[in-house]
């Protein structure tokens, strides 16, 4: 009982080629040993750098990562940011290969693999297909992500850390079992990019901030009507922080805020999302209502402070 | 370029959707003679039906063919610790499945399972080789309750594990066809029930 040649063949290629990804990325993928269980994986982001999940750095010290041809290097600590779950670790003379990087964003049905390398020799791998991506989003741990991938694959025990790649064997973003609440997703690479670069730079990834405190206040209908607004619901300042960018900028207590930039801030949640660290040092025109009627003010935010 | 893409994701999806056709006849349904229930696969030769230990705990299971045919079988040898079992059945079996090499295997290979899932009849699942072979398989795939005893093959179609386990995790293991080779060469501490009734 044999499959028609044309179809044996058609599979075997295809078998033939992921497990072909599998190993050549699996040259970019290292074994992370920052935790007493199971090493978590990491990414050769350049030669001496590694890019994993917070979470499987339990330590801040005595860290050390396991290279694909089995070296163990002394690794060291150089940011994290645990609300994006992400963390850099020079290994100085680790001498690492990096992946290409996807530049194309992936859309749902496009195949991937997932590929880790929790302590062992070869590298672990699944495969299935995106499911979903999309924009600004909450991660579990409070943070605020430009984009998220979300795949059908199996969230093997060590992935957490490791690359998803396209069927160009390319990375796509770095998984993380715990930034969505189990669900496996994947920061896309042009949103690690920058946060990547910060903690490089800064060893933290800053949250733009205000220093306004508010509550959701509901408007009235015949406001929205004469104001010819959408939105149901506004952001009522309640506190301003003295010398903090909200007050410098003239905003005043009991303005309703209705958008920063071009997101609508209908409840804390939307305006968490607009102080991304993209909007430190960005002024940004800030919709409200004064008075019954309509203003806009132009406001910088700053970096949170610690 | 549109029309080529759709082509090659067609082409292999016709190629699983055959390759899916052919095993279902060398995959059977067992009943247990305690109320259990999984799968079994015709081993290459015909003469007998491999399935997992736990599925047949007691000494004879019920047989369902892809043709519907029912089958009285009686277990002829076991390896608890394997949780392997070789079924005889008194009639004529369906071909037997190719066997493979699960040595092989790659990291990334791709496999297909078929069983009777949840009680459903000859269910494919797609997925990949999680990790390197050794005398357990781990996989990368979706699998139910019903999938244990059945066949797990190769991207040629050939019998690679025996589908026995599941994780939490999304990682299934699957009996290497190494161990079944030793298990059905002897060399393992397989009991063998025709003797045993002889006590």
């Amino acid at each position: 009982m044999t499959l028609s040649e044309r179809s044996s063949h058609l599979l075997a290629s295809l078998s033939d080629e992921l497990a072909e990804t599998v190993q050549r990325v699996g040259r970019s993928v290292v074994a992370v040993h920052g935790r007493a269980r199971l090493p978590g994986s990491g990414l050769a982001w350049r030669g001496d750098l590694v890019v994993t999940a917070s979470h499987v750095l339990e330590r801040d010290a005595d860290l050390s990562i396991s290279t694909p041809n089995q070296q163990q290097h002394a690794a060291r600590l150089i940011g994290r940011d645990r609300a994006s779950d992400l963390a850099v670790l020079a290994v100085p003379g680790a001498a690492l290969v990096p992946a290409d990087r996807a530049r194309e964003a992936l859309a749902p049905g496009n195949l991937v693999l997932a590929v880790g390398r929790p302590g062992t020799p070869e590298p672990i791998a699944s495969f299935g297909a995106i499911s979903s991506t999309g924009g600004t989003w909450r991660t579990a741990q409070g943070g605020v992500l430009d984009a998220y991938l979300r795949a059908d694959i199996a969230l093997l025990p060590g992935l957490s850390g490791g690359a998803i790649v396209d069927m160009h064997g390319r990375l796509a973003g770095m998984l993380s079992a715990q930034l969505a609440g189990g669900d496996p997703v994947a920061i896309p690479t042009p949103t690690l990019e920058p946060l990547v670069e910060r903690l490089v730079a800064g060893g933290t990834v800053k949250r733009a901030y205000l220093g306004v405190s508010t509550q959701p206040v509901e408007l009235q209908d015949g406001m929205r009507v004469r104001l010819g607004l959408q939105q149901r619901s506004g952001l009522m300042l309640l506190a301003l922080e003295p010398g903090a960018p909200a007050e410098r900028a003239g905003l005043l207590l009991g303005d309703i805020l209705l958008s920063i930039g071009e997101r609508t801030s209908e409840d804390g949640e939307a305006l968490q999302m607009a102080l991304g660290p993209r909007a430190i040092g960005t002024p940004t025109r800030v919709r409200l209502i004064r008075g019954g009627a309509l203003r806009e003010i132009s406001v910088t935010p700053v970096a949170r402070p610690e | 370029v549109t029309i080529d893409i759709t082509s090659a994701s067609a082409e292999v999806s016709g190629a699983l959707a055959e390759l899916a056709r052919h095993l279902a006849r060398s995959v059977v349904l067992v009943r247990g003679s305690r109320g259990s229930a999984g799968s079994g696969v015709v081993w290459e030769d015909g003469g007998l039906v491999i399935t997992n230990h736990h599925v047949v705990p007691g000494p004879s299971a019920e047989l369902v063919l892809y043709n519907g045919d029912r089958l009285p079988a009686r277990v002829v040898a076991r390896a608890p610790a394997l949780d392997l079992a070789a079924l005889e059945v008194p009639g004529r079996l369906p071909p037997g499945a190719e066997v493979g090499d699960s040595d092989r295997l790659r990291v990334g290979d791709l496999v297909v399972a078929m069983g009777n899932p949840m009680g459903e009849r000859n269910a494919p699942s797609v997925g990949i080789v999680v990790a390197a072979p050794d005398e357990v398989l781990r996989l990368a795939i979706s699998l139910r309750p019903g999938n244990s005893g059945g066949a797990l093959v190769n991207a040629h179609g050939q019998v690679v594990g025996i589908p026995h386990m599941v994780t939490g995790t999304g990682l299934a293991l699957a009996v290497s066809t190494r161990t079944v080779r030793r298990f059905l060469g002897g060399g393992s501490q397989a009991q063998v029930e025709s003797e045993l009734r002889w006590i």
